[in-house]
C-alpha cells in the first residue's frame, strides 16, 4: 500500500469526526445565535475559515511527530514519506478550501430561504467563491507546511534548536495570515498589499519553508522520541 | 551479501562506530554482540538506514541502502524500545504494519499474539515491558522481511516468552530463510541460534567469525598452578582463575591432539570455552 493511501486510511477516523463535530458546532451557533437576531456575519466563515486552520497546522505536527517514525520502521523511505505527504497534504487543504467555499455557499442560501440574513451578511456571489477559495487554499497549505516544519525542529534537533525551527516554521502562517486571512465578512483582514501580491509573497514564504522541510527530513535520523 | 564499508557514526565528538568494515553474506542467523554503548545499536541504525552513517557505505545486494526504496523496504529493524505511539491499540500496529509490509503473514501475526498471550485491543500504553517487547518480536517475525533486525528485542520478557521466541525464531527462520541479526547481551541463551558471531567494542569491529569456529578457538586448562603454568607458557592467556593449589587459564589457542595427550599426562584438564566467555575474554583483553 501506498503512503498515501495509507495516511487517508490512519487520518480517516481522525477527519469524518472532525468534520462532523464542526459543521454540528455551526448549526448549533447558527442557529441559537438565529433564534434571537439575524445574522450580519458568516458563522462559518468564523469556525471553519479562521479556527480549523488550527486544526491543519495540528495535523501537520502529527504527521511528523507521530507518523513520519511509524512509517519509516515499516519500510517507507523518508522521500516516500515526504511524497505521501505532500498528496495527503494536498488534498487535505484543497479539499478544506473547496469545503469552505460550500458551506459558505450552503449557509448563505439556507439564511436567505429562512429570510435570517441580516444586511450586513456577506451572501455568497461566484466571484466571492473564488477570492474565498483562493484565499482559503494558500492559508491552509501555510498552516500544514508551518505545522510540518515546527514538528520536524524538535524531532530532529534539541529543544533550543527546535524552538529556533519553530520560530522559522511558523513563518508561512503568520505570512498566510497577515496578507490572506479573512475575516467573519469573507473579506481579507488587511488590505494591503493587493491579493495578488499578498498570494505571491504567501505562496514565496511556505515554498521557502518547505524547502527547509524538505532539506531537513531527507536524511533525519529515526529517534525513539522527539528532542 | 551486505557490506558496510568504512562506517562510522559520530554524535557530536562521540563516536559510537568507528572504521566499521563488514561483509554479510544472506541467508544466515548472526549475533552481533558487545558490551554496553559499544556501538551495537548505532551500527544496526545504520546498516536499517534509520540514521545515515556519518562515513562510509551500508550496501546491499549491491545497492546503497540508505534511502534505498527496494532496500528499506525488505528491511526490518525493531528496537528494544516499541517503536509506536503508546496510544495506538495494538491490533492498530498489526494492521498498519500489514498494511506496508510486502510479505506481511497476517496470519502468523495472529498466531504470535495468541502464543505471546497479547490482547490485540489493548493499547501500547497498557503493555508491560515484556508485552512491549513480545509485540516487538512478533512485528519482527511476522514481516518476513529479508533482513530481520531484532535489537535486544527480549527486554522484559520472562524465561518462557523468550523460549517461545527463540524457538519461533528459529522454525520460522527455517521455514523462511532470510538473514537475521540479533543483538543480545543473553549470549549463553541465544548462541545456540547463531551461525555467526559479530563482536564489536568501543565502536570497533573486534570480530566477525562462524560460531563454532568461535567456540573451538579457546580452551580452558585446568589443574596444579605449577603444571598449568608450564603449559600455558608461551600462549595468549585469556584470562585466569585461582583456587588453592588449582588454576585454570582460558587461552585463545586451540591445542592440537598431542598436545592434549601431553597436557592430560600431566594431570590437566581440558574444557571448551563458551561464546560468553570467549565474548567475556576478548572484549575484557581490549580494556
Amino acid at each position: 500500500m501506498s503512503v498515501t493511501r495509507a495516511l487517508f486510511r490512519v487520518y480517516r477516523p481522525i477527519i469524518f469526526p472532525f468534520a462532523v463535530i464542526l459543521v454540528a458546532a455551526d448549526v448549533i451557533a447558527t442557529v441559537a445565535v438565529a433564534a434571537v437576531n439575524d445574522l450580519g456575519f458568516s458563522m462559518w466563515l468564523v469556525l471553519g475559515g479562521q479556527a480549523a486552520k488550527y486544526w491543519i497546522l495540528v495535523v501537520g505536527i502529527i504527521l511528523v511527530a507521530m507518523q513520519l517514525r511509524q512509517f519509516v520502521v515499516n519500510g517507507a523511505t523518508r522521500h516516500e514519506f515526504l511524497a505521501g505527504v505532500a498528496v495527503f497534504g494536498l488534498v487535505l487543504v484543497v479539499g478544506w478550501a473547496v469545503a469552505i467555499v460550500l458551506g459558505h455557499g450552503i449557509e448563505s442560501a439556507l439564511l436567505g430561504a429562512v429570510g435570517k440574513r441580516a444586511p450586513g451578511y456577506p451572501v455568497l456571489t461566484a466571484g466571492g467563491a473564488l477570492r474565498q477559495f483562493g484565499q482559503q487554499l494558500p492559508i491552509s497549505l501555510a498552516y500544514l507546511v508551518s505545522g510540518l516544519t515546527i514538528a520536524i525542529g524538535f524531532y530532529r534537533w534539541r529543544a533550543w534548536i527546535g524552538l529556533g525551527v519553530m520560530l522559522g516554521g511558523a513563518v508561512p502562517a503568520f505570512v498566510a495570515d497577515w496578507l490572506l486571512g479573512f475575516n467573519e465578512w469573507g473579506g481579507l483582514t488587511h488590505s494591503v498589499p493587493p491579493y495578488p501580491a499578498g498570494l505571491a509573497l504567501s505562496l514565496a514564504a511556505t515554498g521557502l519553508v518547505a524547502w527547509g522541510f524538505h532539506r531537513a527530513i531527507s536524511d533525519v535520523p529515526i529517534r525513539r522520541t522527539a528532542g | 551479501m551486505i557490506e558496510l564499508r568504512g562506517v562510522s557514526v559520530r554524535y557530536g565528538s562521540t563516536v559510537a562506530v568507528e572504521g566499521v568494515d563488514l561483509d554479510l553474506p544472506t541467508g544466515k542467523i548472526y549475533g552481533l554482540l558487545g558490551r554496553n554503548g559499544s556501538g551495537k545499536t548505532s551500527l544496526l541504525s545504520v546498516l536499517a538506514s534509520f540514521r545515515r552513517p556519518s562515513s562510509g557505505k551500508v550496501r546491499v545486494d549491491g545497492q546503497d541502502a540508505f534511502e534505498n526504496p527496494a532496500v528499506m523496504r525488505q528491511t526490518c529493524f525493531i528496537r528494544d524500545t516499541l517503536d509506536t505511539n503508546e496510544s495506538d491499540k495494538v491490533r492498530a500496529l498489526i494492521r498498519f504494519a500489514g498494511w506496508l509490509r510486502p510479505n506481511w503473514d497476517a496470519d502468523y501475526a495472529a498466531r504470535l499474539l495468541d502464543l505471546f498471550e497479547i490482547n490485540p485491543r489493548k493499547r501500547a500504553s497498557s503493555l508491560s515491558r515484556g508485552q512491549k517487547s513480545a509485540v516487538g518480536v512478533v512485528l519482527g517475525l511476522a514481516a518476513r522481511a529479508p533482513l530481520t533486525i531484532l535489537d535486544e528485542t527480549y527486554l522484559g520478557m520472562d524465561a518462557v516468552a523468550r523460549t517461545a521466541f527463540y524457538r519461533e525464531l528459529l522454525d520460522d527462520y527455517l521455514a523462511h530463510p532470510r538473514t537475521i541479526i540479533m543483538s543480545t547481551h543473553l549470549i549463553e541463551e541465544v548462541a545456540g541460534l547463531f551461525e555467526r558471531v559479530i563482536i564489536i567494542d568501543r565502536g570497533r569491529l573486534l570480530l566477525h567469525e562462524e560460531t563454532d569456529e568461535l567456540r573451538g578457538r579457546g580452551v580452558t586448562v585446568t589443574g596444579p598452578a605449577a603444571a598449568v603454568d608450564t603449559f600455558v607458557a608461551g600462549r595468549t592467556v585469556l584470562g585466569e582463575q585461582s583456587l588453592g593449589g588449582v588454576r585454570a587459564v582460558t587461552l585463545d589457542w586451540r591445542p592440537e591432539p598431542a598436545e592434549v595427550s601431553r597436557g592430560e599426562a600431566a594431570g590437566l584438564t581440558f574444557g571448551p570455552v563458551g561464546v560468553q566467555d570467549m565474548f567475556i575474554h576478548l572484549t575484557e583483553a581490549t580494556r
